[in-house]
């Protein structure tokens, strides 16, 4: 078993299949007690296995745990992070020129130190993704103030600086955080580096969101070849950065790279994203991917909500409009109902 | 297996860092522009009491027009030449007069640096939005210079500020020094 992702799964089918045992003896069927005892010996080294090489969570209390575990880490990261940038912001007038240009550098470095410990000292590692983030929170910190202590132009190369140093950040020990903005931050880097070469701010993939949405898609196939544990964190980064600007492009009156006129591109868009949605629901089903499930319906009940409120809002009676939305809900459940009896029966 | 962090965790900070000292000074080193006075009517000054870096911008008002590449509007990279007209009336005296491409040329065509600031700028359209970069950190030397601390921007304090900016090779700033100049 080669991730940590893999090994939780093992684990769980060893969970799901010892609550069946429990619950058939529980209704009385008969099971070979020697079988059963076999299995149950090999399951315990398993899991025994299992806990010691990828600390798996084997029991529902374990897993309830570890989420916790993982929302007071993304806190922890949180925290330290500001009370970082605070206390460089206070002590930064006091400080000559060198000892600015040394605390900056400084920063980072002792993130990525103090996470290579806290990996080797814990064995669940959260302390260590907590340093990982902080680090990265770092290293931007180092970079932009960095770039205004000697009036530096900007320049789209810093961010792909940042996607460097999050991507050695997080691969050793496979932090998806760090993971995720060093995907994010390749895939603005791309269209920015591009606008950049051509004469323009390169800030202006932020001001045209549809420039970000080609080379998120490109890069996705590419994130498909990281490691099992860093996949998903890498495709929701992605398909966010080609979801969250169509929905703008596809909503609003901001402005895009498209040569036609704005109601023309934003209708272009509209199209454009009811395909999307529908390729990657199908997608997520044919893959099993319940991410991209989970991120085409959100996205999807989004935009058809905008959809509605554009359309009808300022003149259907507001009891009337609701209604309408409640009926197409329930159409849509009798849809997917339908749709599932006939997976079933196939 | 022990794991290790990528060298680059190590490095790319390290990196970075030798990379801005060195572009800094072939910024500053290379063929520099003499220096430009301006007064406190072409600054704006942001100077906070909770120990953040102070800094300045340049304003400024247009004389002429970039020429328009028709293109959808979007804010493309150039640079500017501003000089101090003479004219009292405005509230900056600091005034765009040409824009370009490149910088070389610009340099060839207005050589003196006392009277023609060359700076890397931000142009939408047919107008100079904003000069790169858009502050320029004051050092902790000349801040002793400032007035009081403020919340906001300052942009005529009582005693009037000379301030003495300088463009390197690299078109990026530094501020040589600032005096006072006492009101009449």
């Amino acid at each position: 078993m080669t991730s940590r992702s893999e090994a939780q799964h093992r684990a769980d089918q060893v969970a799901a299949f010892r609550h069946e045992v429990a619950a058939l003896q529980a209704e009385g069927v008969a099971l070979d007690a020697a079988q059963l005892e076999a299995v149950r010996r090999h399951h315990d080294a398993l899991l025994t296995a299992l806990t010691r090489e990828h600390d798996v969570d084997a029991t529902l209390a374990a897993r309830q745990m570890s989420l916790g575990m993982r929302a007071a880490s993304l806190l922890g990261a949180a925290a330290l992070t500001a009370a970082i940038v605070s206390f460089v912001s206070r002590v930064w007038s006091s400080l000559p020129e060198a000892g600015q240009v040394a605390l900056l550098t400084a920063a980072p470095l002792a993130g990525v130190l103090a996470m290579s410990i806290a990996a080797r000292l814990e064995k669940t590692r959260y302390v260590a993704s907590l340093f990982a983030s902080v680090a990265c929170a770092a290293f931007v910190m180092q970079t932009v103030m960095l770039g205004s202590l000697f009036n530096m132009r900007s320049s789209p190369h810093t961010v792909a600086a940042w996607s460097i140093f999050a991507l050695a950040v997080a691969w050793p020990w496979r932090f998806w955080l760090p993971y995720a903005f060093a995907v994010g931050a390749a895939a603005v880097y791309v269209p920015a580096v591009l606008m950049w070469a051509l004469g323009y701010h390169w800030a202006v993939v932020f001001e045209r969101p549809d420039a970000l949405i080609l080379p998120a898609v490109l890069l996705l196939p590419l994130n498909q070849r990281a490691p099992a544990d860093l996949v998903i964190a890498g495709r929701t980064t992605l398909l966010g950065l080609v979801l969250i600007p169509l929905l703008f492009v596809s909503s609003t009156s901001v402005s895009t790279l498209l040569p036609v006129a704005e109601g023309t591109a934003r209708v272009l868009y509209q199209l454009i994203a009811v395909a999307v949605a529908i390729a990657l629901i199908a997608d997520g089903i044919r893959a099993r991917h319940e991410d991209k499930v989970m991120l085409g319906s959100v996205f999807a009940g989004i935009f058809i909500l905008i959809r509605f409120v554009d359309w009808w809002w300022d003149w259907m009676p507001k009891y009337l409009f609701f209604l309408i939305l409640a009926a197409l809900a329930l159409g849509g459940l009798w849809v997917l109902r339908v749709m599932r009896r006939r997976v079933k029966d196939a | 297996m022990t794991r290790l962090p990528s060298i680059a965790a190590w490095v790319v900070p390290v990196l970075f860092t030798a990379s801005i000292l060195i572009l800094s000074a072939t910024n500053r080193s290379g063929a520099a522009r003499a220096p430009m006075r301006l007064s406190s009517s072409e600054v704006s000054l942001y100077n906070s009491p909770t120990g953040r870096a102070p800094w300045l911008s340049l304003t400024w008002t247009h004389v002429i027009d970039a020429p328009s590449r028709g293109v959808r509007d979007l804010p493309r990279r150039g640079f500017a030449v501003l000089t101090l007209s003479s004219d009292s009336g405005v509230e900056s005296r600091l005034t765009v007069v040409d824009t370009g491409d490149d910088a070389d040329a610009l340099a060839a065509r207005y050589p003196d640096g006392r009277t023609h600031l060359i700076a890397a700028a931000t142009i939408r359209g047919t107008r100079v939005v904003e000069l790169e970069p858009s502050r320029i950190a004051i050092p902790a030397h000349l801040a002793a210079q400032l007035p009081p601390p403020a919340w906001r921007t300052s942009r005529a304090p009582s005693t009037a500020l000379v301030v003495t900016v300088q463009y390197g090779s690299r078109q990026e700033p530094w501020l040589v020094d600032i005096s006072h100049r006492a009101t009449p």
